[in-house]
């Protein structure tokens, strides 16, 4: 018991472990973690089964795939950014939001309104057109981040 | 004191002999927290069957059934006596001392032995260390549109990650979420219905970022959510955090009536202390709404309810107030994204223009980002991005008299009183298994749905001295969307049962009926009022039938319906409806119906009511009580 609680109150007096995930995640997106692609009367009983998205690859005793970790730094703000591409449009685009704060918490920044203003500013850049992929949305969005040095965002090294 | 190796083998091997005695000795197998960190539950018969399904949920070769030698082979574990097989290794299944870390901390601290085993368990660890828990709430996302059966909703949990420098609102998609849900093999909708029934899909738990469930629920499907916050104490949330590490090792064969996800959940949360009673609160049908109710029969057990609107809530609660051209112009940007803005007010209507974007095209936008709707959006929100302010924040007060806990009882019975000029006075008792219809009390249920299953009905007719079976619907499903401006959406309904005929083509005979119907509705703005036109299409048959000249017992028709629902304040219903039908071919060509209902729910149990009912051989009326549980 001592030694299992022990690991547990280290880990809540700890910190969160530095992410060591390799950049270049694959297909974080909702669009690649579809299964099947079930239609009309399947989607009732989906409705109560809900495994509409394949949220089956995220096992709890596999260890952090590359689309679970929420650590923070380069790789985990990749999967947000590629997860929430949709929702993180908008809000980027209204220069605010839930999805703009998170990303300002996963990559470090130290204000999450200048994250806003900044990457509004920048959205024709970031989606140039509506083809542009998801890794390129992100690899924009952390270039952005990175060279504005007045935001600050330690994580992004 | 050093000891060489072998001495510390044979200590070893003493000391578990001792903690097997020890544990027998207390008794510990038949405790309830062993049985429920096992998912024992006793058999009609005498003795235990355990709900998991997967083999690693077991070291011994009958723990399924035996909980003492399940015990006796955890602690044996624990001191390193048994290992992996081969097979195991190879799919890299979790070394039997660290699989059940929840087991090792009740039964560590309950024996107390004077030195504990040496445990690394690195995968146990990382995991602990990934969630990082504050806190639990229990998540319970609502229906979606269209789609009847998702008014059982589905329930999982969020794990809050602790944090001391960022603001819980700045990181709240970064907690975790774990959902318990059934791994389909079949597209099949006959195969995927019967097999869901019947518990041939394994169900799993998952563990992933808590924001994959928010672009699931409230964008793709455009579900509200509602977050139970549970006050569980520093221990009990540890233990309910080694419990699911347990649980990832196995699997359970998934039953939508009873064993399906928000039962795993709540079996998953009873783990953390015996004290918790959740499961006995729960009955057949398992409807997730009634284990949201579970958790208040546990006094402080709920600290909170947080609301997280869908992307079609907040698209309402953009336009709501909105003069006539702003609403114009939204529609027409979402239709062409040039369209031109008026002068005043751009900020709020391509917000508003970008949501209903997101909300007509939810299904096709995560695959297709540059389809029909993404390049419509993207272009809308670029102009809304040429406008360097941030918009306002969007803030919809909680629905109060939508949640799920505020919900009448899913299954029914009533009793009622009445009679019918065919016939004479009569007593009549039924019952639902479950859920809901368009009169019962409104309260946490979307306004315009109505999915009943199993509804036998039986009367006594004092006049004849007969009992007989009046009806037996198997499903009974209604689902009116208001068509709008924004949405031209079509209503349906399915029905199929059993109900006697009094139309003359058989002497009030007990038929199979099935009826498909499609139309359109019409509703005030705030649903209260609903008018409905539909075509429908019937099949009855019965042995006595004089249906079609060719095969006497069956007859098939179309024809019109139409009815209005009406509800005044929270609490009263009233709904007509009537039909026509067609019936080429047969022996007696038409059939109608007219029939209205009126009921009123002073609380969520029970309910009053009176109805009528109008064929052409009968007219009926009975005031009705209802009880709901």
């Amino acid at each position: 018991m001592r030694n299992v609680m022990m690991a547990v109150s280290a880990v809540l007096l700890g910190s969160a472990a530095a992410s060591a995930a390799p950049y270049g995640t694959a297909g974080c997106g909702l669009g690649s973690m579809v299964f099947g692609n079930q239609k009309g009367i399947v989607q009732i009983f989906a409705a109560t089964t809900n495994d509409l998205f394949g949220t089956q690859t995220f096992g709890i005793t596999t260890g952090t795939s590359n689309c679970a970790d929420t650590g923070g730094g380069v790789a985990s703000t990749k999967s947000f950014i590629e997860t929430n591409r949709e929702a993180l449009a908008k809000d980027i685009a209204r220069g605010q939001g839930e999805t703009v704060k998170n990303l300002a918490t996963l990559a470090g920044c130290t204000d999450a309104s200048a994250v806003g203003a900044t990457l509004q500013k920048n959205f024709g850049s970031i989606f140039p057109n509506a083809s542009v992929p998801s890794d390129q949305v992100a690899g924009s969005i952390i270039s952005t981040l990175r060279d504005d040095k007045a935001l600050a965002c330690g994580k992004l090294g | 004191m050093p000891a060489s190796p072998v001495a510390e083998r044979v200590r070893r091997d003493l000391e578990v002999e001792t903690l097997v005695a020890q544990a027998r000795g207390l008794g510990l197998d038949r405790r309830e927290e062993w049985l429920r960190l096992g998912h024992w539950r006793k058999r009609l018969f005498g003795g235990f069957q355990s709900e998991a399904d997967g083999p690693d949920f077991f070291l011994a070769k009958n723990g399924k059934s035996d909980p003492a030698a399940e015990l006796e082979a955890t602690l044996r574990a624990l001191y390193g006596q048994v290992q992996l097989t081969d097979e195991q290794r190879a799919r890299k299944a979790v070394p039997p001392q660290c699989r059940f870390p929840a087991r090792a901390a009740w039964l560590l601290g309950e024996l107390r032995p004077a030195s504990l085993p040496p445990l690394d368990c690195p995968r146990f660890d990382e995991y602990f260390q990934r969630l990082q828990a504050e806190s639990v709430s229990l998540v319970f996302s609502s229906y979606y549109l269209n789609n009847p059966a998702s008014i059982f909703g589905h329930t999982f949990l969020r794990i809050r990650k602790h944090s001391e420098d960022v603001p819980a609102d700045k990181r709240e998609l970064l907690d975790s979420g774990i959902d318990f849900s059934a791994t389909p093999d079949t597209g099949n909708p006959l195969f995927y219905a019967f097999k869901g029934l019947t518990g041939m899909f394994p169900g799993v738990f998952h563990l992933f970022p808590y924001y994959y469930k928010v672009r699931e629920y409230n964008d793709y499907e455009s579900r509200d959510v509602w977050e139970y916050e549970l006050a569980l104490t520093p221990k009990q949330l540890a233990m309910l955090e080694a419990h699911l590490f347990e649980l990832g090792s196995t699997w359970f064969d998934y039953f939508y009536i009873d064993e399906n996800c928000s039962y795993q959940i709540l079996a998953a949360l009873e783990a953390a202390d015996p004290d918790l009673k959740l499961l006995e609160h729960v009955k057949l049908p398992v409807v997730p709404a009634d284990t949201v109710k579970a958790l208040y029969r546990n006094p402080g057990l709920v600290a909170g309810v947080r609301y997280r609107p869908s992307a079609r809530t907040q698209f309402r609660a953009r336009v709501e107030g909105m003069d006539r051209a702003a609403r114009n112009a939204v529609e027409a940007l979402a239709d062409n994204p040039d369209a031109p803005l008026p002068e005043a007010g751009r900020v709020r209507i391509l917000d508003a223009a970008a949501d209903l974007i997101d909300v007509r095209y939810a299904k096709e936008l995560p695959f297709q980002p540059d389809g029909k709707g993404g390049t419509i959006k993207r272009r809308v929100l670029e102009r809304r991005a040429d406008i360097h302010q941030p918009s306002p924040e969007l803030v919809v007060p909680p629905p109060l008299d939508r949640r799920p806990d505020f919900t009448h009882g899913s299954s029914r019975a009533f009793a009622a009183w009445g009679g019918s000029d065919a016939a004479g006075p009569m007593v009549s008792i039924g019952y639902r298994f479950a859920l809901h219809d368009l009169v019962d009390a409104p309260a946490g249920y979307p306004e315009l749905s109505q999915i009943e299953f199993l509804t036998p009905e039986l009367r006594y007719y004092a006049r004849s001295k007969s009992l007989q079976l009046e009806s037996f619907d198997l499903v009974n499903v209604l689902s009116l969307q208001p068509a709008t401006a924004f949405d031209p959406a079509l209503s349906w309904l399915v029905r199929a049962g059993l109900r006697r005929l009094r139309d003359g083509a058989c002497n009030a005979c007990l038929a199979g009926a099935a009826q498909l119907g499609s139309g359109f509705t019409l509703a005030t703005a705030g649903e209260a009022l609903a008018l409905f036109a539909f075509g429908v299409a019937e099949v009855d048959t019965a042995p006595s039938l004089a249906g079609i000249a060719g095969a006497p017992a069956v007859r098939g028709g179309v024809g019109p319906l139409g009815g209005l629902r009406l509800r005044l304040g929270g609490s009263l219903v009233a709904m007509g409806e009537a039909d026509w039908l067609w019936f080429p071919y047969a022996i007696e060509h038409t059939s109608w119906s007219v029939s209205t209902s009126l009921r009123l729910s002073p609380s969520q149990s029970w309910s009053v009511g009176v109805t009528g009912r109008r064929e052409p051989a009968a007219s009926e009326g009975l005031l009705q009580l209802f009880g709901y549980f």
